[in-house]
């Protein structure tokens, strides 16, 4: 297990030294600098170092190195998971994760690291129980454990720091009781030249947001094929058709108006997913019902993964000719492939020049075909698109004039990348079939639910 | 509110003067801003610690944040002040009583911290209350401070009788505080010595029910903990996996990743082969889906990927695509990529692998377009179907011009044309365009082996060569050796061209260059051509060993031990703990009954329709049905399984009887052949050579021989099916891929024997023109043909040969080790593979009469034998090679030149190039170094290599013979006794047999037939017994030879067998002893053996006591153990006792290490034996018993 953690900054310098095992000095701290983060090669070759007997596990995190210590073979994949923990922690308690919140919070980050680790083992990572008793300043005076409101305070912080609901608290009231599912998806995409698509998947992550009141028991479904499958009468329901269930008999509201962009009840196949850690996996293994008492707030419910019938909202087709030593010249014509009732905003396509370009004459054709743009510092034009409309077609054009070299070396044509953001759409055709909320006292929830669709990694090679 | 100003750094007494001000401070805002600058101070690394007294003083400071800095200061110091760290006792002696749980929590966690004498022992008291604390908080704290308390002190923890209130803890109601007992426990008997944890059944399953309640690292450290449990039946392991299967949803990776690791270990002790499947098929998309996380648990999971694809080929089957890189990956996770892709990569998908391998081939990170070119070249080595399309993928690679990319394309380049001789010489044209471009030395050397070896067909290879030459004594070694290699065979192919060059280059080798292996390499050629030109070509121009793209696979027993660290930093550096970590324990897979290390093997020919590959997999039910469809199928292990299962008896009418019956299902370890799935086959038993009789035949058998084999076997049930006769063409497809290692051997052993005679000639020294300083050509010349030849036709340990000079061997195992792994481990695998493929052959329907060319077309062991029984050298060599190696090893000026054996390319394969590869091996040196120090240290090496080599000397000795035994009594039969035993000679197996007719009439016609037995021993000749007068006996030599189709019997020595005759069938069974199947190759060098010894843990030993041997002098004893293929590797006399080492190698490979000590008066010898194959070694005891103890 872990014998010590370390965040240094970018030049190396140690914020925060915390040492929990007496087989490491504070001297290795030193080690990891020289070694890594100062080593003459830029880019990082592991992101596990081992020298000696001694490892070094590190992810870096805006300016921060963030670095684990162990002595044993401990779980790689913990111990990752634990420095993403300690971040995500960071980032919940401080806002932001840098050097100057480190530096103005070092005696808190000490107090948790005091909490979360104990020999190095991990804890207790959960940001709702941990406020209870390990706060900032201003909320110290009230919950904090003065002598004399002891008596049950700290009892209910132990339970709940050590109790099978770790992440909730059960004293939690709103008078409007309300969740908010974010389905996001991320598409992914590696296109060869000529149009194939060698590989296309969509990570799709369920985001809740809850302010339910009391320790309410969620039920929640999706148009998974694997339940629909099952179930004859389910099934033949969705395949009806998915919007009539989703507002009818499983009192979703929306925010906006009809999903459009794909078929209608089709069943989708979930390659595999992950939940948060309150849902009750033995339940889903056994009948694939996903049920959970969620945290409070703002949580991660299960990020899924698909990898069959993707719906591209975008389609590239480009062309780039090297005109002898000279000249490049382009034409991208890009489609997009959904609804023409919705549109994606905040498109950018990246498209990549030589090194040694010069200059670049570009041209956009279609409506509303934004701006491209030459960024010598990025080797690329930068096309921005507002807004895109469904069923549209966009293209450009250019001519990229290129120094001559005196070495010449080939070019790399690294892929042409897309950003975007379409709402209400999902790329996998993942719907939402209900999200039922059961609480003892019963009261009535309103439930909301939102689509996206953005890149991931979406990259078209040229 | 902010807290950056304290970072500045501060006087020790400024702070000092701040900490005891006397100042007002109500709220104690001036102690806690003091004590952040001291804690701001203490983290940019400046000495606090003189502060100490004052600190202490603020414990009082009712302040909880106040506090909670002092703690932290006092782990930080108190070990540097223990004398004033005392002071803080009673400050903590108040805080465990506190009424808030949360600050007793803080007190016991923070003292068990502090490793001062004074603080642990005041600990004590109030830890053993915390364990029983009311607040779970607080439990859970202890239970982790009794962990910190073995730290300090093991035997503290031991006395106070923590460690059972910590297993109190294993039935908390409270899931966090399990889960931290479980972890305490869990590292304390790792770190312990003669603490083990062990957990049965009802301990685990209740860990597993706390799982659903624990948080995610609570998980992590109770499903860690079942790698304790030793599952004893299959359905335990099923039990566990099943119940652990959900948490693969986690989205914690650590925890997906410990799941996978349990399911990984438990599926070696499932029984039915069926019951993997699933399970597997259950892994692959959380596999995919880890891929998802940040980088850095990507590369975690991908280098593990590469460990399960090992052991488990079938997973992850049609995910290739999920491995594509994408453009911006970190470069670590895009070679590991690249890894798992190369091992995806089938004859379907070569394409699109080809096509993305090449777009890579364009990035801009060297190192990652180096791989992806020689990645390119080992797809062509291992898929010869796209060897075309790769070889044009390089060609294009070529033509960019880019420097490290086309030098890394000709050096893959030259390993495909050494895999498809007389295929691609074409291209020779391009590469050789680009020779000027080359500046490395493994592209260099690539291209001028390429040159030699094609110099009659290339035009003007002399001035290519010629060019190369100018620059000789600048180049490396590697391009030094490799030219000089190409100009001998220029010279031998074209003498006229390479006349010129010859002498040049040999007299620049043997005078100029300072590096051993070249000077005796170029003696080597000087002495051979001026001696026997013909001899010379035979020796340079000979065939090479064939290579193969799979030398990256780690060996079966390390992959295992990997196997059981999935997720572990071991995992990522592919090295067992204990080699980064001095405490570690190996860990095993625990012995049961259960253990069963089944393996599923990938689909040979991929392209079958999913249909047939499932009926083939089906049991033989109905045996003749799919006899008809089996015949235009392709030959497929699908699964090596054909399930027992009722026969139905109208498979009656098929031609000739087997018998469907239940086998053990016990599996005994991964070395013997019939390990893959065998709880149940056709027994094949009786195949009457008369068609016609077949039906009368199973009628007799059905009658006359039902008693016998009821009574005798057991079998549950008695059905005749179809002859279950070999897969032919199956059997042609393994034992190909088994042809690289009997080749190499074979080609080596050749170069070897080659040389020696050579050397052994007279030759007039004078005509060698000699440098003088050299003082004995020949000794060194032999050694190195001995230290050549110990390392090929030694198996994979031999590494030690070479422990002297480090770069060297560095260099040379790189090379040397894949291959003899590989070589290794072909061995053992090879039965296996076998068997996996004549399994379904009940269902595939060979020829029947092929049956008998199969087992020995497949035994590598005959092949290998007859390798080293054709080289004189093996048996004529005046002294041992072992002893010599271990010479070398003193003049580490002869560094072992000929590993590379005669001509580089003869051991160099596709991989050696592999960086990662290098790596291993480099510290894999250094451990064999330091091994290598630490014999010296012990004298135990002196004290070896004083006696080594007993191979060959074993005049007067002969052969262990059991006493034939009644194998058929006369009275069971119509008169006819049968007397046998089993007997090796000359390394061949021979049952002698006695037949005695106590019949009143004449008895004939004899055949023998053998049942499926744990190495597959049948007759290689028929039984030539002819007639049997009444009341006379014939004594009879039966040839046997193992590999034969294979059934693990119980005892694994026991061997059904039936004799028909004129008088009936007749069914017995009897024992062999094991002797007869070591091999005459068994003899182990005694770096190997010291490395096995040291290895093997003691789980893999046993000890057996041998009384009244009798000898006449030890080395009498000696000689008949070497006779018996049980190998004195070395010996130790002591006052009244000689210590023996030996080694032994059985047929399928697997190797027994022994300690044999006798005292003097041969009234008794304690035999200590280790091997793998545990199962066997009391009976290898048994048998060297035997052979001590025979007349």
């Amino acid at each position: 297990m872990l014998s010590a953690v370390f965040i240094y900054n970018q030049k190396g310098e140690v914020l925060i030294s915390r040492l929990y095992r007496h087989d490491v000095k504070r001297s290795v701290a030193d080690v990891f600098r020289v070694h890594v983060i100062s080593s003459p090669t830029s880019v990082v070759r592991s992101p596990v170092t081992t020298l000696g007997s001694t490892s070094f596990y590190h992810i870096r995190y805006d300016n921060l190195w963030l670095c684990a210590v162990t002595k044993n073979n401990a779980s790689a994949a913990m111990v990752f998971e634990f420095l993403y923990r300690l971040l995500g922690l960071g980032v919940s308690y401080f806002g932001r994760f840098d050097e100057e919140s480190v530096k103005n919070n070092f005696v808190l980050i000490y107090e948790l690291l005091d909490e979360v680790l104990d020999f190095g083992y991990p804890q207790n990572i959960e940001v709702d129980t941990l406020k209870l008793y390990v706060t900032t300043e201003s909320v110290r005076s009230t919950r904090a454990l003065q002598s004399d409101a002891l008596a049950t305070i700290p009892q209910s912080i132990t339970m709940q720091a050590t109790g099978t609901t770790a992440w909730r608290r059960n004293d939690i009231v709103y008078k409007k009781n309300e969740a908010f599912v974010d389905v996001i998806e991320s598409v992914n995409l590696i296109m060869s030249a000529k149009g194939t698509v060698l590989r296309a998947d969509v990570q799709g992550q369920i985001v809740m947001r809850s302010f339910l009141s009391g320790m309410p028991e969620c039920k929640f479904g999706l148009n998974d094929k694997l339940v629909l499958d099952r179930d004859p009468a389910s099934g033949a329901a969705a395949s009806a058709s998915a919007s009539a269930s989703a507002s009818g008999s499983t009192q979703l509201g929306r925010r906006q108006g009809g999903m459009g962009g794909f078929g209608d009840g089709e069943s989708v196949e979930i390659a595999d997913c992950q939940f948060h850690q309150c849902v009750r996996l033995g339940r889903f293994d056994t009948d694939r019902t996903i049920s959970f008492i969620p945290p409070d707030g703002e949580f991660e419910l299960m990020r899924y993964r698909t990898t069959e019938n993707v719906n591209l909202p975008f389609k590239v087709l480009p062309v780039v000719r090297e005109m002898g030593k000279t000249r490049i010249e382009y034409e991208v014509l890009i489609k997009s492939n959904f609804s023409a009732k919705l549109s994606a905003t905040n498109m950018a396509v990246t498209i990549p020049t030589p090194p040694n370009a010069t200059k670049c004459r570009i041209k956009v054709t279609g409506a509303g075909a934004g701006k491209a743009k030459y960024h010598p510092e990025e080797n690329a034009i930068v096309w921005r698109i507002s807004r895109f409309q469904g069923l549209q077609e966009l293209a450009l054009t250019a001519v990229v004039d290129l120094a001559p070299m005196t070495k010449p070396t080939p070019w790399s044509r690294p892929p042409i990348a897309l950003d975007f953001q379409v709402l209400m759409f999902t790329a996998s055709g993942l719907l939402v079939r209900f999200l039922k909320v059961f609480e003892k006292s019963n009261y009535q929830s309103v439930k909301w639910v939102r689509y996206m669709t953005k890149a991931g990694s979406y990259e078209i090679r040229i | 509110m902010s807290d950056a100003k304290f970072f500045q750094r501060g006087k020790v007494h400024d702070l000092r003067a701040e900490l005891t001000s006397e100042k007002k401070d109500p709220r104690h805002q001036r102690k806690k801003v003091a004590m952040k600058k001291v804690v701001a101070n203490m983290t940019m690394g400046n000495d606090m610690s003189p502060l100490f007294q004052e600190v202490i003083a603020c414990m009082g400071v009712p302040d909880l944040e106040v506090k909670k800095m002092v703690y932290l200061f006092l782990i930080n110091y108190a070990r540097a002040r223990a004398e004033i760290a005392n002071l803080a006792v009673n400050g903590f002696e108040d805080d465990v009583n506190d009424p808030n749980p949360l600050v007793r929590a803080m007190a016991i966690r923070t003292m068990g911290y502090i490793y001062v004498e004074r603080v642990i022992e005041s600990l004590i008291d109030p830890l053993r209350h915390c364990l029983r604390d009311r607040d779970p908080y607080v439990r859970k704290t202890a239970a982790m401070a009794v962990l910190k308390l073995s730290m300090f002190d093991r035997s503290l923890v031991e006395e106070e009788r923590f460690l059972d209130m910590l297993k109190d803890l294993l039935a908390d109601s409270n899931p966090s505080v399990v889960a931290n007992a479980v972890a305490a426990l869990t590292e304390i008997s790792e770190r312990s010595p003669h603490i083990k944890l062990k957990l049965n059944m009802k301990i685990a399953n209740k860990l597993i029910t706390a799982l659903n309640e624990c948080n995610e690292w609570g998980q992590i450290y109770i499903l860690e903990s079942l790698m304790y449990v030793v599952p004893q039946d299959s359905s335990d392991a099923e039990t566990i996996m099943e119940r652990i299967m959900p948490r693969l949803q986690h989205g914690n990776s650590g925890v997906v990743l410990v799941s996978i690791k349990v399911i990984a270990y438990m599926m070696n002790y499932v029984s039915q082969v069926e019951a993997l499947e699933p399970i597997l098929r259950k892994l692959s998309p959380p596999l995919v889906t880890l891929l998802t996380s940040g980088p850095e648990v990507q590369y975690i999971t991908l280098r593990n990927i590469q460990l399960l694809l090992q052991r488990w080929p079938t997973i992850l089957q049609n995910q290739l695509r999920a491995f594509f890189c994408k453009y911006d990956d970190p470069i670590y996770v895009k070679l590991a990529k690249l890894e798992v892709i190369l091992s995806l990569t089938t004859e379907e998908n070569a394409r699109v692998v080809l096509t993305e391998l090449t777009e890579y081939a364009t990035e801009i990170d060297v190192d990652f377009v180096r791989k992806a070119v020689r990645s390119i070249g080992r797809i062509a080595i291992k898929i010869e179907l796209a060897a075309d399309r790769c070889v044009r993928a390089l060609l294009d690679l070529i033509q960019t011009k880019v420097n490290y990319v086309v030098q890394e394309a000709i050096v893959v380049i030259r390993d495909i044309f050494r895999k498809y001789p007389n295929r691609y010489e074409s291209i020779i044209g391009t590469l050789c365009e680009n020779l000027d471009s080359l500046d490395e030395p493994e592209a260099r050397a690539a291209m001028i082996w390429i040159i030699g070896q094609y110099a009659d067909r290339i035009d003007n290879s002399d001035v290519v060569l010629g060019t190369f030459l100018e620059s000789f004594l600048d180049d490396t070694a590697e391009v030094q050796l490799a030219l000089l290699t190409a100009i001998v065979k220029l010279f031998i192919m074209r003498p006229t061209a390479g006349q010129d060059l010859v002498p040049k280059v040999l007299k620049w080798a043997t005078e100029d260059v300072d590096s051993p292996d070249i000077r005796d390499r170029g003696f080597i050629y000087w002495r051979l051509l001026s001696t026997d030109p013909e001899m010379a070509r035979t020796v340079v121009l000979s065939d090479k060993p064939e290579i193969t793209a799979e030398g990256e696979k780690l060996d079966m027993p390390l992959l295992e031990e990997l196997l059981l660290q999935v997720g572990t930093l071991s995992s990522i550096y592919r090295k067992p703990p204990s080699t980064f970590i001095p405490f570690a324990k190996k860990r095993v897979l625990g012995v049961s009954p259960a253990l069963t290390r089944l393996t599923i093997a990938p689909p040979r020919v991929s392209r079958l329709p999913r249909t047939i590959s499932s009926a083939m997999s089906q049991p033989a039910t109905a045996a003749k049905q799919t006899n008809a469809q089996a015949s235009d199928m392709p030959p497929v292990s699908a699964t090596p399984r054909s399930s027992n299962t009722q026969l139905t008896s109208s498979a009656l009418d098929i031609s000739s009887g087997a018998v469907g019956g239940m086998s053990n299902p016990y599996i005994n370890d991964y070395t013997p052949g019939p390990m893959a799935g065998n709880d149940a086959v056709l027994i094949d038993l009786m195949s009457m050579e008369d068609d016609e009789d077949a039906v009368d035949d199973s009628a007799a058998i059905n009658s006359a021989g039902m008693v016998g084999f009821n009574a005798n076997f057991g079998l549950s049930g008695m059905n005749l099916a179809s002859m279950d006769s070999t897969n032919n063409a199956g059997a042609g497809a393994t034992s190909q891929s088994s042809m690289p290692s009997s080749q190499q051997v074979l080609n080596s052993a050749f170069d070897a024997a080659g040389l020696d005679a050579l050397s052994n000639m007279p030759t007039s020294a004078t005509s060698l023109n000699r440098p003088s300083g050299n003082q004995s050509p020949m000794p060194d010349l032999m050694r190195q043909f001995t230290s050549s030849f110990d390392l090929s036709g030694a198996s994979s340990g031999t590494l030690s040969a070479g422990g002297n000079a480090g770069s060297l061997l560095a260099n040379s195992s790189s090379q040397l080790d894949p291959f003899q792994q590989q070589q290794a481990f072909q061995q053992r695998q090879l039965q296996p593979a076998a068997f996996s493929l004549s399994a379904p052959a009940g269902v595939s329907g060979g020829h029947f009469g092929s049956s008998s060319a199969f087992p020995a077309a497949l035994s590598p062991t005959s092949t290998f034998f007859g390798a080293n029984s054709a080289s004189p050298f093996n048996n004529s060599v005046p002294f041992s090679p072992l002893a010599q190696s271990h010479n070398s090893n003193l003049t580490p000026n002869s560094a072992p030149p000929a590993i590379r054996n005669n001509e580089s390319e003869s051991t160099q394969t596709a991989t050696s190039h592999a960086n990662s590869k290098t790596d291993n091996s480099a510290a894999l040196s250094r451990e064999v170094d330091k091994l290598a120090a630490k014999m010296y240290n012990t004298g135990m090496l002196n004290s070896f290599s004083n006696n080594g080599g007993y191979t060959a000397n074993v005049s007067g000795a002969v052969p262990y013979v059991p006493s034939q035994q009644v194998l058929l009594d006369a009275t069971q039969t119509q008169g006819l006794e049968i007397l046998g035993t089993f007997a090796r000679r000359n390394g061949s197996i021979q049952m002698e047999m006695s037949f005695v007719n106590k019949s009143g009439m004449t008895i004939g016609d004899f055949a023998i037939q053998f049942n499926k037995n744990t190495y597959g021993i049948t007759p290689s000749g028929s039984l030539n017994a002819g007639t049997v007068m009444p009341m006379s006996s014939v004594e009879v030599s039966l040839p046997l030879v193992t590999g034969g189709p294979t059934m693990v019997m119980q005892p694994l020595t026991n061997i059904q067998i039936a004799v028909k005759c004129t008088a009936g069938i007749f069914y017995f069974q009897t024992q062999y002893s094991l002797h007869i199947l070591l091999e005459e190759t068994g003899q182990s060098d005694q770096g190997m053996f010291l490395r096995m010894w040291k290895d093997m843990p003691d789980t893999m030993q046993n000890s057996h006591t041998a009384q009244n041997l009798r000898f006449a002098s030890m080395e009498d004893m000696r000689n008949k153990l070497n006779m018996n293929s049980v190998f004195t590797v070395a010996q130790r006399s002591f006052g009244n006792a000689t210590h023996f080492y030996t080694s032994s190698k059985l047929c399928d490979g697997s190797m027994f290490y022994s300690e044999i000590k006798v005292a003097n008066n041969f009234q008794a010898a304690i035999i200590v034996t280790k091997s793998v194959n545990t199962r066997l070694i009391p009976l290898y005891q048994k048998a060297i018993e035997d052979i001590c103890t025979a007349f």
